[in-house]
């Protein structure tokens, strides 16, 4: 049985007399470990899907199956737990507190976490030995970003969602973003989802879900992945 | 294009309406509070100001030391023109006697019945009639509608002079009134009756009679109105002003307006000094013709008396011969009776001397005889005797031969015997038959000894026997003879006496005789004395019946005399009865005329006296309205509230000022993409700057305009409301006041629309693509604290995570610290002022005053009082009293004066268990003995209200008084919460004011005795003018307290509700501005719990910061507002318990609880997912 798995779920929005379909039964699976990146243009539904998935957002309808459990019938408190143990965001604006030091922004989740690893250690993991004390303001965007993923790994999550993680980062910075997210994926087992528009990262995930007028429009499974130093954009 | 705008802004304003509203309830209750308190008092002022007008409440009651007549109040009127109304009136303070028994002091005003109907410019100061009918009669009244139950229409009721010295009848046509009706009065605006000098100086109540039922010749009273004053506002400075003026012109005026009738009675008084004098010249005249009639008639007396005098001596000189002759007739006569009783005593003594001689002749003669007769038996019987005895010796003689015959015969038979049968033998023997006794028969044995044979031995033993009677008989026989010889010597010595007595009888015989002869010449001569006696004795009588007839003519002649001179006094004595009788009658008309003058002198200086002091204290007393009490207490009370209104309400604005910047501020950042967007699109600043003015402006004037008319209307309404418990007046009268109501607009507008323009001013200083981008969150810093490795090391990750957030927002927990702290101020000073007045009720008749009950009596002499004094210590269920005196004194010191009561126990030593008087420390502290102050003669002892009132005396300074020149030492200022208290020593007081009366007496009962009982018993005493129990004698406070409490309510309410309206506005803000760290939070798997307590932290940390500010703050706004809301009278607890902390902080943390409860569902309800990727 596959990790994730998301069977048929509708997302829906009421705007007024009218009713959005943000997911319109969606359908994908994830294996445990893989890299997946999943693919669309803007508003094409793929923030609901990961929002769905990382227990931020409520389904209207169908099954989200993570690690052997259908999250979409947990009540608030459920998956607030879900949320706390299993799961780890990187955002694209990072959404670390501007009033909290590298290191404490870690320990903000670190702190509620059973068995969170050590911040120090998980931020010299992700390069910032040398920063921990340094507030946000005083970190660039691509250190920031890696705080954020520093933060999201100390609960050590069984899944890690990053929302277009380089969205806000220039070239080589969004490079290394996406490696440090490869090389976590391979050498902590963590199943890794991200989100892009940008179709060009494609080639370094195990699996590439497409999505498209919030419906899953292709799922492909890359059996050789390469290495985010080799692809070029 | 505007269009298009407008709709954006009234968007916004459907979008936002929870910060739309919150700006407009924190303007609204900022307003109106501000300008609801802020128009109690001008309301409250205007209320009593219409009151007055419609009442035509006097501007000037005039009082004269002379009274007023009708034509003095007409010159009054017409010396004015500015006078609107003027009357006269009668006014008295009168016992009433209530239904119990009690009296109480009563004030007695007249009203003109004439004018009661109309709305004459003459009714001065007009009734308002609650109930029954206006009076037609002189014997009718109205009675005050608060006068307790006692009185009812339809009643009567009784009135009695205040004083001894007047009569009821002096002051009042009738002493019975029937009450027709209830009233209340402009006159009394507040329930303070005012205080006399009769009784114990507190007047009761008031009542209405008509003018015609006063007795006084002239009236007490002139009431005026001014036409000027319609138009004036009687608490302004201006009113003031006009009425000072008049005041000045009416004391000008006095002595011009008295002076017709002060002339009159002048001339008076001259015209009786005149006729006194021709009085007295008619007077001396006759005192002159009086004194020399008397002078000659006592003459003439004394001659008359003189020759009486010689009458009499003569009369004394006679009679004094007489009795000289008197007394020597009687002498003479006495001498020769005595004479005569001594020759009859003699010739008495020999009769009897010669009647004893006879006897006793007699008696030697009879004597003689017998002792013949004697002599003569005495020599028979001793010739018998002697012949008896030579019987005897002759006997002895025989007895002897035969003795010796038997022992001649002893010796001779012994050698020989007898033969028994010889004749001889029997002779002899038969002779001695006369020896045998019966023991032994000596015949017998001499038979016997002579028959043996010599040679028998029995012979030797017979011998013997015969031998030894022999020998016995021998001494008997020698023992008989010497008994003869001794009685033959007697014979012969009796033979001897017989022949002496023989010649002694024979000598006396001869005596005898010649004594016989003897008396016979005796008697002889005793005969002879007789006859001489009695021919003395006839001539004695003869001399002496002469000698008495002719004292007898000269008694007569003696007596004679003596009547008439008798005759003569008599005479005499009725002729100087007359004339005493006519020189007293002179002398008494004399007297009465003298007293009629002198009485004449005296009444006339008297009245020149009494004229002189008229006129030399001739003066009027001009009262304003503000001489009355409650038109001045009511005045300083709407000032009070006014200097409450001052700091309270500006602290809400201020608050409210501050909330409404920090929201528009931070709704201006939150706008400031769309500032950008529209500045990008070309909008120029002022356009930009409009929206949020509208938006602001709005929210500012509905909120404003809302407060405003609830403010208007609640807060005059509430405090008016708490105010009318101690005062009289009519429903308040709540305007809309369009100075506040401006003035609070604009206010509001300027400050949000202040802050909106600043705001947008800052953000529009920027270039539209920099407004465009998010603004960055603010930066985190390092604190302080951080610097102190430590401490901060120590600190848990959320504490400081809290104390970073917290250094981060500052302006925001300033905010949050302001607004809480002054909520906690503002409550912590209600509570404190609702303590502050409702300890003292049981401080003060718990603590202060330990006695039960309050007697008043007027004394009216030693005896009684001590009477009652007796009666008092003997009635039931009383078990202390002490009596004492309790006076209205003004006490002056530090330039100011206050009113005050004087309380003189007889026993100032008792007084500890009637008041207490010790310091005052905290409540329920233990008061050591150096805390409990006793009174002495070296000062007074003063309360401590009273000590602050007067510019906060201490022990050791002086106090003044009125009316007396003495000063005062304060040694002890005391605890005392109701009332101003001098207290004194009987001997301290009379030192300072001279006299010094008892009139009340304190009592302690009985638990659970019966006061009604106590009550009846103690007013069967005439004396007791009232009792009060004190049981009853909080009741005014805690009304007092009611008015009060109904303002801490307003207080508290309000700031519990700005309190909670900043609170939730700040947190509020708070959140929206942290939106996105929360949602980061919550994605980050933090609890719903979690992630409030995390905001809760922040929060509750700076309500508690603003908590202790405000506490600590509190303090200082508490005694602010406790030393403003004080009256004169009443003192209010001045610390703050601990419990009003409690509370406060608790109301505080309530709201603040609350608040947070509110902000949990907010908190829950953030849409993590909207919120994160809300910057697009």
């Amino acid at each position: 049985m596959a990790f994730v798995e998301m069977k048929n779920v509708y997302k829906r929005y009421r705007m007024g007399e009218v009713t959005i379909n943000a997911s319109d039964g969606i359908d994908f699976t994830i294996e445990k470990g893989e890299f997946a990146v999943i693919v669309g243009a803007s508003g094409a539904g793929k923030t609901t899907v990961l929002n769905m998935l990382g227990g931020m957002d409520l389904c209207d309808e169908g099954n989200i199956i993570v690690d052997g459990n259908d999250i979409a019938g947990y009540s608030k408190k459920e998956i607030t737990s879900y949320r706390r143990y299993d799961i780890g965001f990187v955002f694209q604006f990072y959404n670390l507190v501007q009033n909290l030091t590298a290191k404490e922004n870690v320990e903000l989740a670190a702190q509620i976490c059973k068995n969170a690893m050590d911040s120090t250690e998980v931020l010299e993991l992700v390069g910032l030995g040398d920063r921990i004390n340094n507030f946000p303001a005083q970190l660039s965007g691509g250190e920031q970003q890696r705080v954020s993923i520093a933060r999201a790994l100390a609960k050590r999550p069984k899944l890690l969602l990053c929302d277009e993680p380089t969205g806000a980062l220039d070239y080589n910075t969004g490079k290394n973003i996406l490696k440090l997210l490869q090389d976590t994926c391979k050498n902590t087992g963590t199943t890794v989802i991200v989100i892009t528009h940008n179709l060009a990262i494609t080639p370094m995930a195990d699996r590439v879900i497409t999505i498209k007028n919030s419906k899953v429009d292709k799922i492909s499974v890359n059996k050789n992945p390469v290495p985010v130093e080799t692809i070029e954009w | 294009m505007k269009n298009a705008l407008f709709t954006d802004t009234l968007r916004r304003i459907k979008k936002t309406k929870g910060r739309f509203f919150s700006i407009m309830a924190i303007i609204a209750i900022g307003c109106g509070f501000f300008a609801g308190v802020k128009v109690t008092s001008p309301d409250m002022k205007n209320t009593a100001d219409l009151y007055y007008k419609d009442k035509n409440l006097m501007d000037i009651r005039l009082v004269s030391t002379f009274g007023f007549d009708d034509d003095e109040i007409s010159q009054i009127k017409n010396s004015d023109n500015e006078i609107n109304g003027i009357s006269g009136g009668y006014s008295a303070d009168m016992f009433l006697l209530m239904k119990d028994g009690t009296s109480e002091i009563t004030r007695v005003y007249s009203a003109d019945l004439s004018l009661l109907n109309e709305k004459s410019s003459e009714y001065i100061s007009r009734f308002t009639l609650l109930e029954g009918r206006l009076p037609e009669k002189p014997n009718e009244c109205l009675i005050e509608a608060n006068t307790p139950d006692e009185y009812d229409i339809g009643d009567t009721l009784t009135l009695s002079s205040g004083d001894s010295e007047t009569d009821t009848s002096d002051i009042l046509d009738y002493d019975t009134f029937t009450v027709t009706g209830k009233i209340s009065w402009v006159k009394y605006v507040d329930f303070e009756r005012g205080t006399t000098t009769i009784g114990n100086g507190s007047i009761g109540s008031y009542l209405v009679i008509p003018d015609e039922a006063f007795a006084y010749e002239y009236y007490t009273d002139v009431y005026i109105t001014y036409l000027n004053t319609a138009g004036m506002d009687s608490f302004d400075e201006e009113y003031k002003a006009f009425i000072e003026h008049k005041t000045d012109e009416l004391e000008k005026l006095c002595n011009r307006i008295h002076s017709s009738r002060l002339g009159e009675i002048s001339d008076e008084i001259t015209d009786a000094e005149k006729e006194l004098a021709d009085g007295k010249a008619e007077y001396n005249d006759g005192v002159e013709e009086y004194e020399s009639s008397i002078s000659e008639a006592e003459d003439e007396i004394a001659k008359a008396d003189e020759e009486i005098a010689d009458a009499e001596q003569k009369l004394v000189d006679g009679e004094k011969e007489y009795n000289d002759a008197v007394n020597t007739f009687n002498a003479e006569i006495s001498k020769a009776q005595k004479d005569l009783d001594i020759a009859q005593w003699k010739i008495t003594q020999s009769e009897k001397e010669l009647a004893d001689g006879r006897q006793k002749y007699e008696e030697g003669m009879s004597a003689y005889n017998s002792g013949a007769e004697e002599l003569k038996r005495g020599k028979e019987e001793l010739s018998a005797k002697e012949a008896m005895l030579e019987n005897e010796a002759a006997q002895l003689e025989a007895a002897k031969a035969g003795l010796d015959s038997l022992a001649g015969f002893t010796e001779q038979m012994y050698t020989a015997s007898l033969p028994e049968d010889s004749e001889q033998l029997t002779a002899l023997v038969n002779g001695f038959s006369a020896f045998d006794t019966p023991e032994l028969s000596v015949s017998e044995t001499a038979f016997a000894y002579a028959v043996l044979s010599p040679d028998d031995p029995q012979k030797t033993v017979l011998k013997g026997v015969l031998e030894s009677v022999c020998e016995s008989m021998r001494v008997k026989l020698t023992e008989a003879q010497n008994t003869i010889s001794s009685a033959r010597t007697e014979i012969s010595a009796a033979w001897e006496t017989i022949k002496a007595n023989e010649e002694l009888l024979n000598a006396s015989h001869a005596e005898l005789v010649s004594a016989e002869a003897r008396l016979n010449e005796g008697a002889r001569q005793l005969e002879s004395g007789k006859a001489e006696l009695e021919k003395g004795r006839r001539e004695f009588y003869d001399k002496k019946a002469q000698g008495e007839k002719e004292l007898l003519n000269a008694r007569q002649e003696i007596d004679d005399g003596k009547a008439e001179l008798e005759k003569a006094r008599t005479e005499l004595l009725d002729a100087k009865e007359e004339f005493e009788e006519k020189r007293l009658e002179g002398k008494e008309e004399l007297e009465k005329a003298k007293t009629e003058l002198d009485d004449g002198q005296e009444e006339l200086l008297e009245a020149r006296e009494d004229f002189d002091e008229l006129t030399d204290n001739l003066k009027w007393y001009v009262f304003d309205r503000d001489s009355n009490t409650g038109y001045a207490s009511f005045g300083e009370d709407a000032d009070r509230v006014d200097s409450i209104a001052r700091i309270f309400p500006i602290f809400f604005i201020l608050v409210a000022a501050l909330v409404c910047l920090n929201t528009m501020t931070r709704m201006v950042e939150e706008q400031r993409t769309e500032i950008g967007t529209l500045k990008a699109l070309g909008y120029n600043n002022f356009t930009i700057i409009a929206q949020f003015l509208f938006y602001s402006a709005v929210a500012s004037i509905i909120g404003s305009v809302a407060g405003l008319l609830i403010g208007f209307n609640l807060f005059p309404r509430v405090i008016f409301e708490a105010y009318r418990l101690m005062y009289d007046y009519p429903d308040v009268i709540c305007t809309f006041r369009m100075d506040y109501a401006a003035g609070c607009i604009l206010v509001s507008l300027l400050c949000t629309c202040a802050s909106s323009v600043w705001a947008c001013i800052k953000e529009l200083n920027g270039q539209p693509a920099q407004l465009m981008r998010p603004k960055p969150p603010k930066n985190g810093k390092r604190v302080l604290l951080e610097r102190i490795p430590l401490i901060w090391k120590k600190l848990s990750f959320n504490a400081a995570v809290t104390i970073r957030n917290i250094s981060r927002y500052k302006s925001r927990v300033l905010m949050t610290v302001i607004g809480i702290g002054g909520c906690t101020a503002l409550m912590l000073t209600g509570f404190g002022l609702r303590n502050a007045i409702s300890v003292i009720v049981d401080l003060q008749f718990g603590e202060i005053i330990k006695y039960d009950t309050l007697c008043t009596f007027s004394e009216e002499d030693n005896e009684k009082y001590e009477l009652l004094k007796k009666n008092i210590s003997e009635t039931d269920s009383v078990t202390e009293y002490m009596f004492g005196m309790q006076k209205s004194v003004t006490v002056k010191c530090n330039g100011k004066q206050k009113e005050a009561y004087a309380i003189v126990p007889e026993n100032p030593s008792e007084i500890s268990s009637f008041i207490t008087l010790r310091r005052r420390l905290g409540r329920n502290a233990e008061h050591k003995k150096s805390d409990i102050f006793s009174i002495n003669d070296e000062g007074v002892i003063i309360n401590e209200k009273l000590a602050k009132l007067l510019g906060g005396i201490k022990a050791g300074d002086e106090i003044a008084f009125e009316d007396t020149d003495v000063k005062a030492v304060v040694t002890a200022v005391t605890e005392n919460y109701s009332q101003n208290y001098v207290y004194f020593t009987p001997e301290l007081y009379r030192s300072v004011f001279g006299e010094y009366d008892n009139n009340i007496f304190y009592l302690n009962i009985e638990d659970n005795a019966d006061t009604d009982a106590i009550s009846k018993e103690i007013l069967e005493n005439t004396q007791v003018t009232s009792v009060n129990f004190m049981e009853h004698a909080g009741d005014t406070f805690r009304q007092l307290i009611k008015s009060l409490n109904a303002i801490v309510y307003v207080i508290i309410g309000s700031s519990g509700a700005l309190a909670f309206v900043v609170l939730y506005n700040l947190s509020n803000i708070n959140i929206s501005e942290r939106i996105r760290e929360l949602a980061t939070i919550k994605v980050l798997g933090f609890y719903d719990v979690e992630v409030a307590s995390y905001v809760y932290r922040e929060n509750t940390v700076s309500a508690l910061l603003g908590m202790g500010a405000g506490l600590f703050g509190g303090i200082f706004l508490n005694r602010f507002v406790v030393n403003t809301a004080e009256v004169d009278v009443v003192m209010f607890y001045p610390d703050i318990p601990l419990s009003c902390f409690v509370f406060a902080a608790l109301l505080t943390l309530v709201f603040t609880l609350s608040v947070n409860a509110m902000l949990y569902i907010k908190l829950k309800d953030i849409d993590m997912a909207g919120s994160l990727k809300a910057i697009e």
